[in-house]
């Protein structure tokens, strides 16, 4: 956020890749895709490209972290060494951490976790290819591995970032965006509640402008929703006739 | 009429319905809240899971491996999110790694579940199935399962927990197998049983293979 | 032992069983890979990347390079780092945290795939003499695993390398959007692995089969010479046994190349 340049990020309303301020990135989801995780997808994201997997519910180990009302969900967001220019040292780093601790808590509100005490539901992601707005796609791609893998949840979780350029209110930030922006917000929703489940912020806005971000992320989530969906049920369909 | 439906999703409006398995009412309505098909005719309205663990239930055939030999009973993996627990009858007793088949004679309410009548499974194969897939490999009267284990000669024991142990000759084992392995993936359609049957016969399969 | 670990188990005496008659679960021959599927060049952004499916297997490669200082005794060539990651989804059987030692060995194992053979030309990796050259670090990314990491890891690293393009390097500074030319890959070295089974010696062993094994032994190969081995698990081979493995390994090598 914020480093200096003299690239002017969006003229006459379209943005350096053509889009429009409210227009997201190409989105392509596939769930199932692999063999041993219990619930599996692959999402491409602009040029994201991430790989979520869950395991569980199942014995939680070691057993003094076990809840005795609820499974514990542990969360973890990962980059390949590859997936960023620089390449990225393997093993956790602080802002993976981060990422990793508040994508937890924003699914903890939603999966059904007191159906099974005792037990975890562990949920991984991996970034394969980065090209900013990562943890949102990757806890889209995580809601629907867990639903993938039979999971109960109140809702699906639906993240997009919107955020500030030149001064004008967008929505899903691409990497030169995000490096020269002013403002990055990104942002987890259910559909039918409404409700926030994640919330970050970093830059400069103000009130109305915060406003003008947070209505068009919540609108662009309704079309995620609809890809989430979409790819649930194309496993489906791909299986066998009908 | 059958309706997939993801977590969430809105079944029905109507006040008068019951919410069974995989859905729950919030006010007027009835939601999903598992990924699963739905048949909105029916009360009460239950989501029957696509995926899912295996959920335990009083009087299910389960195939256990022996994970942890005590000295009055042992701990048995059933493929659950909990083991259960096999207290021995009488001179009764298992090792470590040994496959059983058992029955569930209780289960708590975290789904800790008891067993009751193991006896041990060997020279046969195990696989690991879908648990939401073993009523289709069972069929209706057990008219599926019945079908492959005369159409391939081999004994063939079914876990509730998506465990399957076949017992018979290398190639009637894998071709059971086979078979089983194309119900998993095609449980949904119609015209499996006479897909199985003709599987069984010419060992061809129409459709997609793999 | 976790609980995944009983049932494998289980599984892996069923191997036993079957291969002391001949046979395999899956009906391979003894000699068969399972199917593969390669497709290079599957993260775009990164230098060079091949994703690879052996069964149900996948690994991902990518290349990344860097600006550094070489080592003192070889002051005009580049350098190659080889690391492997067991990502906890692939597998119940893999934890979050540092790399395990299995993971290490199979790093090792591919890196020395491509140096002992010569494949990269370090000499065409020097910027300045002393100074600076560039620095080739290769990662492979298990995703998905049902046995045999050896072979698929190698053959996504190879694919990878041949696809990878080193940055501008101008003024001390990477520019990463275009490009001085590809990696110099003059070989295309593949490896195969085998599993001693019993008496048994099979080609491309899935987890199951790996469970099974008494040990296993991987023969790296250019097209005429061997450049890496290495022996695993707490078994045996006989001599024989090793040279015979070798043999199918330069046969086997040739129809995996033909994959790149």
């Amino acid at each position: 956020m914020g480093m200096k340049s003299d690239i002017q990020l969006i003229k006459d309303g379209k943005r350096l890749d053509g889009r429009k301020p409210n227009e997201l990135r190409d989105i392509t989801i596939k769930a199932g895709v692999l063999d041993n995780a219990d619930g599996s997808c692959y999402l491409e994201w602009g040029g994201n490209k991430v790989l979520a997997g869950v395991y569980g519910p199942k014995q939680c180990l070691p057993r003094h972290l076990s809840n005795p009302y609820k499974a514990v969900l542990n969360y973890r967001y990962n980059m390949a060494p590859f997936s960023v220019d620089d390449r990225k040292r393997p093993g956790p780093d602080r802002r993976s951490v981060e990422i990793s601790k508040i994508s937890a808590e924003a699914l903890e509100r939603v999966v059904l976790l007191e159906k099974f005490p005792e037990t975890m539901v562990d949920v991984y992601v991996e970034i394969l290819q980065a090209e900013a707005g990562t943890r949102c796609a990757a806890l889209t791609a995580a809601s629907v591995a867990l639903a993938d893998a039979g999971l109960p949840m109140k809702d699906m979780v639906t993240a997009v970032a919107a955020g500030k350029i030149d001064g004008t209110v967008v929505l899903d930030l691409n990497k030169a965006e995000d490096n020269f922006g002013q403002a990055d917000v990104p942002m987890a929703v259910l559909q039918h509640s409404g409700e926030i489940v994640l919330l970050q912020m970093d830059g400069d806005l103000t009130q109305k402008e915060f406003h003008q971000a947070a209505t068009m992320a919540i609108e662009a989530s309704k079309k995620v929703y609809e890809l989430q969906k979409a790819a649930l049920k194309d496993k489906y369909k791909e299986r066998g006739s009908k | 009429m059958r309706e997939i439906v993801i977590p969430g999703e809105r079944i029905s409006k109507a006040e008068g319905n019951k919410a069974g398995f995989g859905a729950i009412r919030r006010g007027s309505s009835i939601f999903a809240t598992i990924f699963g098909l739905v048949d909105k005719a029916k009360e009460p309205i239950e989501v029957v899971p696509l995926n899912g663990s295996y959920v335990p239930h009083t009087g299910d055939h389960v195939i256990g491996i022996v994970e942890d030999a005590r000295e009055r009973g042992c701990f048995v993996d059933i493929n659950s999110a909990h083991s259960g627990y096999l207290a021995y009858f009488r001179e009764q007793s298992f090792k470590k790694g040994e496959v059983i088949m058992a029955e569930v004679s209780s289960v708590n309410e975290i789904d800790k579940v008891d067993l009751d009548f193991a006896k041990p499974l060997y020279d046969g194969k195990l696989i690991e199935v879908e648990p939401v897939k073993i009523p289709r490999i069972i069929g209706r009267k057990a008219s599926m399962i019945g079908t492959i284990s005369k159409g391939t000669g081999c004994k063939i024991f079914v876990g509730r927990n998506g465990r399957i142990f076949i017992k018979g000759k290398d190639d009637a084992i894998y071709r059971a197998e086979k078979a089983i392995r194309i119900i998993e993936r095609e449980a949904h359609t119609s015209g499996l049983t006479d897909k199985i049957k003709k599987f069984l016969e010419t060992g061809e399969i129409d459709g997609n293979e793999k | 032992m976790s609980v995944e670990e009983v049932a494998l188990e289980v599984k892996g005496d069923y191997v036993r069983q079957l291969a002391a008659k001949g046979m395999r679960q899956d009906k391979r021959k003894m000699d068969e890979y399972r199917p593969i599927k390669v497709t290079p060049n599957f993260i775009p952004h990164a230098l060079g990347s091949s994703y690879v499916e052996l069964g149900k297997t996948k690994v991902i490669a990518g290349v990344s390079m860097a600006v550094g200082t070489p080592y003192p005794d070889t002051p005009a060539s580049g350098t190659l780092m080889t690391g492997a990651e067991f990502a906890p989804i692939a597998s119940p059987l893999f934890e979050s945290g540092p790399p395990r030692p299995a993971a290490i060995e199979l790093a090792r194992v591919v890196d020395r795939g491509v140096r002992e053979s010569k494949t990269i030309d370090f000499d065409k990796l020097c910027i300045t003499e002393g100074e600076a050259v560039w620095m080739v670090m290769l990662d492979l990314h298990v995703i998905d695993y049902d046995g045999n990491l050896f072979d698929s890891s190698s053959l996504a690293a190879i694919s990878a390398l041949l696809n990878a393009r080193i940055p501008k390097y101008e003024d001390g500074k990477i520019i990463r959007e275009e490009t001085s030319g590809k990696l110099p890959v003059s070989k295309k070295p593949v490896e195969c692995t085998f599993a001693k089974v019993g008496d048994v010696l099979m080609l491309d062993p899935t987890l199951a089969e790996e469970q099974g094994m008494d040990a296993r032994l991987t023969v790296a190969t250019t097209e005429k010479s061997i450049c890496a081995m290495q022996k695993g698990g707490s078994g045996s081979f006989s001599l024989d046994e090793v040279e015979g493995l070798i043999d199918q390994a330069f046969k086997k090598g040739k129809a995996l190349r033909k994959l790149l």
